[in-house]
């Protein structure tokens, strides 16, 4: 019996991903038992669309946090999306150039991340830390310190509308991890990113490509943070400077949740989707309670620390 | 009388590998014992056990009459008078000497510590070591052999009643181990103990009163030193003897050079030096430590910034990365193992595979690798090479050292490389695995690979290699070949940095003893001679302190 | 004599470049402000710097260990919510108000140090959950912007106290007492255990202790840095203290402190907030619009990083 308990515990340990998901169907069974309205489809419905902003970003997180980087630069690169399609839409552009700017700029940020960390070599948490304040000057200089808003029929069909019942949104998540999970896992380039975050020297003399495989994974974080602020420009129908900043710990909280190794070169995508769902959840939950927004933000960060201890400890080497 | 310390019966396993089985030894008082036994047959393991670091599965380790208790740690057994000094350097190359030799233990006065009171208190301890540096100098900026004399200077430091040198000397030269020796006598004469671990048999019989002999995680046996030799140690370590160690080398005359370089300089390691390699050739890179050779390979591996003309079947090719040299089909295999030769969290797979990615995902970087080709590239190594892997699965860093070191060979082999280069390609690996090794060079030379070896090891590059070239001061000094390549001409090379002048017949004293250096030569060649029993001494400049 | 001055230079080349760029700043300064030197300017000058200053001093302490801490800014909100929300009346009363919000920032400290010895997790990963417990825990101490400081003390650090620079003294006082326990075992412990840990634990130190220790002063830093703050305002904001995470970061990388730890000195930090300060006001004062301030602030700080890491290759090489 003890026997059993170890091996299963051991293939636990083996896969963290597995673990997340684990807490995950716990945490909203006890929700759809103890807490009132977890039981309906529409609020299934309403927390997987929530979910899906926060998942967009963090699975542009977990290519990153792979090969050992960090970008801290998500918050800004959510609220340019939005500020500039917003601007651009509600100005002359009209929908589609909006939508096409914002993305293009998003794409430029991330490359601007990757030229830094591979040419200059400034540690990723500094550079994407610098590109996230530039941003953030540059907004309030390009929007005078008042985003506009706007409708982007588009958008808002992409935010609120429905497949089948099912929100678009979270479609778009599920193609977006489909696509990066493929691109992570199965590709070269995903292999070359977790031979770069396993050691960096050793990935170098095995003729791994480090610029190429840097710039993928930054630009494509950064253009899925384009794409989360896209999203929630068309689910509010308005854009703000600040409405990226819940996305920057909460995107790395769902990779490690998800049981990636912040340092790089261990875990796996489906698990960053466990773990911004979970992160979801648990808001869902916090704020049902009628919690106040302090008391909210001291359990979750309880339960954060609480759950990383159970399962996200890194081996002592 | 009561031993200071006896060991008795201690088993460890790291997850499921057993490394110690019911291992037992004691150390009287006024004692040096010898703790004998090749890479990986637990010597460091048991060290661990004594000083904290490690605590046994089962058995008990008594210290001083007691059982130590549950909660050993490197704190208490320092407080209890056990005092190490280890290969891997505990310094922090930020800190001053000084600093460094009271880590942790700090004199201070009214809670200051001053800087000159450290350095004045430093100052007869590293005396005792035979250090005269400024005990204020950081500590990153010594040579290797003058940081291990640190950190036995730190170790003392704690006034300790049983000291453990393991691989203390493997850094230091002759001088320096004499003074090695000479704290190791005066600590016996005042009734201390003392554990003794080195590679150097040579060192083993010249300061040790008993041997104790690991092979496998078990004690095969315990000699005094007066009842035991040289030969009678190596059998009981090794198990078995060993005749083919070396492969047949390669006949008939030099084919024309696949790989030229001329005047290939890196910036403060080598200058002007010309090698040409050829398929079916070893060519070797010998000299003492640090005077170039591993800097020549990695620049031509592309790693090191360098100048100077490489040609390629007689065309002109710059290798300014490794992937350069990839494409030009060049292999390395690095010295540095655990950080540039595998990845040691990932898979024996992952670790196979990365190189061929480009053959097992053809196309575009987004082509998904596939996974059934990649499956039969793995198995296909894992077979040719014999890699002992529990699965493709488990990770590198579980392997032994000579299976990783494979792991990493093997992962070049289907690019099929026209040039291998290799850095000490057996450091730290236990016999049979490199026999296995040379076999396997030689075995691809035949097929038409051209290889370039660096090693410390003179025995290594005579037994192995066509052609040694000896740098001296990053200059290529002598060339020996066919019938002068002996041990006697390439240590002298080394040592002497000029090449021998006449071609005298030296053939005879190609088994030169390890422990019985020749009067003839000059101390230094004593010493050198005495290394080639060394596998793994490390080189200055390749201990990270990251 | 010139041997000393070599060797002093030698060890503070680092430094060297900080400090021309910190009197070319001084000297654009005077020609703006004339009045610079003059006691007020020191005054207000020191008294605005002083809090980024303080919590550039916890965040190094913390760097020196080989970690990091994210939840520095939450920290800094909460001493200052304690500070500011506890009801002072008199000397006696703002003394309370000092020592208890001291007392729980380090406290905050105490708690980061002990996930990190003792829990296996990465600083960054740690730090990141307890920021948003300590923002958590700021929010139920003072949910909305507010709290009183006695407008005396406010005056008095503001504008000097019988012609004493307070925040200057404050600041000679912390530098004195790092001095100080640098020359302890607690502070060669801490560049110890920073610089080889397993070198350190192999001899006999106690390096969760230490780590411990070291988290719980860098507490107390952003403490003093919380509580300045709340004086030179002269009231409380539970989410002012978010960007001094990130700046805190950038003042100590400006100053020479090294990610891995082990390496770098208090005074290079406080050169390097210096330099971020004294930036920010001068592009007040030249007339660029102030939303400029954090794409020149990012700017620089990539700048002064590629710059350093580029001269410490080519002197490697």
């Amino acid at each position: 019996m003890s026997g059993l308990v170890a091996v299963s515990a051991a293939a636990l340990r083996g896969s963290r991903a597995a673990w997340a998901f684990g807490v995950l169907a716990l945490t909203w069974l006890a929700a759809i038992l103890f807490a009132d309205g977890f039981d309906s489809v529409s609020n299934f419905r309403y927390l997987v669309q929530t979910a899906s902003f926060l998942g967009i970003v963090a699975v542009g997180q977990t290519l990153v946090v792979i090969m050992s980087g960090i970008d801290l630069s998500v918050s800004g690169v959510v609220a340019l999306s939005a500020v500039v399609c917003a601007k651009v839409a509600s100005g002359t552009g009209g929908g589609a150039t909006g939508i096409t700017a914002a993305l293009a700029l998003s794409a430029l940020v991330g490359a601007v991340n990757a030229a830094g960390v591979v040419w200059l070599r400034v540690p990723p948490m500094v550079m994407t830390l610098a590109t996230g304040t530039i941003l953030a000057g540059a907004l309030l200089v390009y929007t005078d310190g008042s985003p506009s808003s706007a409708a982007v029929p588009l958008l808002d069909s992409l935010a609120n509308g429905r497949l089948l019942g099912v929100p678009w949104a979270f479609v778009l998540w599920l193609g977006i991890t489909a696509v990066a999970g493929w691109l992570l896992h199965l590709s070269r380039t995903g292999r070359y990113a977790f031979a770069l975050g396993a050691g960096e020297s050793a990935a170098r003399a095995s003729g791994v490509p480090l610029g190429a495989t840097a710039f993928t994974a930054y630009v494509s974080c950064a253009l899925l943070a384009g794409v989360a602020g896209l999203v929630l420009l068309g689910f509010t129908g308005t854009s703000s400077l600040t409405m990226g900043n819940p996305y920057q710990l909460l995107s790395i909280a769902s990779v490690v949740l998800g049981g990636t190794s912040i340092l790089g070169g261990r875990g796996h995508l489906l698990g960053t989707v466990g773990g911004a769902l979970l992160l979801t959840l648990l808001t869902a939950l916090l704020t049902s309670w009628n919690l106040s927004e302090g008391v909210r933000q001291v359990v979750l960060g309880v339960l954060i620390i609480g759950l990383l201890l159970v399962y996200a400890r890194e081996r002592r080497t | 009388m009561a031993p200071l310390l006896s060991v008795e019966q201690v088993s460890k396993s790291f997850a499921g590998n057993q490394v110690l089985k019911e291992v037992s030894f004691t150390v009287g008082p006024g004692e040096v014992l010898a703790l004998v036994g090749e890479n990986g047959a637990g010597k460091s393991t048991v060290l661990s056990l004594v000083t904290g670091l490690l605590t046994p599965d089962s058995g008990r380790v008594v210290h001083e009459g007691a059982p130590v208790p549950r909660a050993w740690s490197p704190h208490r057994a320092r407080a209890a008078g056990i005092g190490s000094v280890h290969q891997e350097l505990s310094l922090n190359p930020h800190q001053s000497v000084a600093e460094n030799v009271f880590l942790g233990a700090w004199p201070s006065r009214r809670g200051l510590v001053r800087a000159r009171d450290l350095a004045a208190r430093a100052r007869p301890l590293l005396e005792r070591v035979g250090l005269d540096i400024d005990p204020r100098t950081r500590a990153g900026r010594l040579p290797l052999g003058r940081q291990q004399l640190v950190e036995l200077a730190k170790a003392l430091a704690s006034e300790p009643r049983l000291l453990i040198l393991d691989e203390a000397t493997s850094a230091l030269d002759e001088e320096q181990v004499g003074a090695v020796f000479r704290v190791v006598r005066e600590l016996r004469d005042q009734g201390g103990s003392v554990i003794f671990v080195s590679h150097r048999m040579a060192e083993l019989f010249a300061v040790s009163d008993r041997l104790t002999v690991l092979k496998d995680g078990a004690v095969t046996a315990t000699r005094e030193r007066e009842r035991t030799d040289h030969d009678d140690i190596v059998r009981l370590m090794v198990g078995r003897e060993l005749s083919d160690l070396f492969p047949e080398k390669g006949t008939g005359t030099a084919p024309e050079p696949l790989l030229r370089a001329r005047d290939l300089t890196v910036p403060g390691a080598c200058s002007s030096v010309d090698l040409d390699l050829a398929p079916g050739r070893v060519v070797g890179l010998g000299g003492l430590q640090g005077q170039g050779q591993r800097e020549v390979l990695r620049a031509l591996f592309g790693l090191a910034r360098h100048t100077g003309r490489i040609t390629l079947e007689g065309r002109p090719v710059r290798l300014s990365s490794p992937r350069d040299a990839i494409r030009h089909r060049v292999a390395y295999v690095p010295e540095d193992r655990k950080t540039e030769g595998v990845h040691t969290a990932r898979s024996v797979r992952d670790n196979l595979a990365l190189p061929s990615l480009r053959t097992l995902a053809p196309g575009s970087r987004l082509t998904t690798v596939s996974r059934t080709a990649e499956t039969r590239l793995v198995a296909e190594l894992t077979e040719r090479l014999r890699i002992r892997a529990a699965s493709p699965a488990q990770e590198a860093r579980r392997l032994s050292g000579g299976n990783q070191q494979k792991v990493a060979l093997a992962k070049w082999l289907p690019a099929d490389p026209r040039v291998l280069l290799l850095a000490e390609p057996t450091r730290g690996i236990d016999i049979g695995t490199k026999r296995e090794i040379y076999h396997l060079l030689r075995r691809l030379a035949d097929e038409g690979l051209a290889v370039l070896v660096t090693s410390g090891d003179t025995m290594e590059l005579v037994g192995l290699c066509d052609e040694v070239a000896v740098l001296y001061e990053g200059r290529v000094v002598d060339r020996l070949a066919g019938p002068a390549l002996t041990e006697e001409r390439l240590v002298r090379a080394s040592v002497m940095g000029t090449a021998t002048e006449t071609d005298t017949e030296k053939d005879t004293e190609k088994d030169t003893e390890a422990d019985e250096p020749s009067a003839l030569l000059p101390q230094q060649v004593a010493q050198a001679i005495d290394d080639i029993d060394d596998g793994d001494r490390p080189e200055p400049g390749s201990v990270a302190h990251a | 004599m010139r041997e000393r001055i070599t060797t002093a230079a030698r060890g503070n080349t680092d430094l060297l470049g900080l400090l021309a760029l910190l009197l070319v700043l001084l000297v654009a300064y005077q020609h703006y402000d004339p009045s610079l030197l003059s006691p007020a300017s020191v005054t207000i000058l020191s008294a605005q710097f002083l809090p980024l200053i303080l919590a550039a001093a916890g965040q190094t302490t913390v760097m020196l260990l080989g970690g990091i801490d994210l939840s520095l800014g939450a920290v800094l909100g909460l001493a200052m919510a304690v500070f500011a929300t506890y009801d002072a009346r008199g000397a006696g009363g703002v003394m309370t108000a000092a020592a208890l919000a001291l007392c729980v920032a380090v406290a905050a400290g105490a708690v980061n140090g002990t996930l990190v010895a003792y829990a296996g997790l990465p600083p960054i990963v740690v730090t990141l959950a307890a920021s948003f417990l300590w923002s958590g825990v700021t929010l139920v101490v003072l949910p909305q912007p507010g709290g009183h400081v006695p407008a005396g003390l406010v005056d008095a650090y503001n504008n000097g106290w019988y012609g004493i620079a307070l925040p200057a003294a404050a600041l000679a006082l912390v530098l004195a007492v790092w001095k100080l326990l640098r020359t302890t075992r607690h502070g060669l412990a801490l560049y110890a255990v920073g610089g080889n840990e397993h070198g350190a634990y192999a001899s006999g130190l106690h390096t969760r202790g230490v780590k411990i220790g070291g988290y719980a002063l860098a507490g107390a830093f952003t403490g003093l840095a919380g509580i300045g703050l709340a004086v030179q305002t002269g009231s409380a904001d539970p989410t002012i203290g978010t960007p001094y995470t990130l700046n805190s970061i950038a003042a100590s990388v400006l100053g020479g402190i090294s990610f891995f730890g082990g390496v770098g000195r208090m005074r290079g930090t406080v050169l390097g907030a210096l330099v971020i300060g004294l930036l920010t006001n001068l592009l007040l004062f030249t007339g660029i619009s102030p939303f400029y301030q954090l794409v020149i602030q990012g700017v620089i700080l990539v700048a002064a990083l590629a710059l350093k890491t580029y001269v410490t290759r080519e002197a490697a090489e």
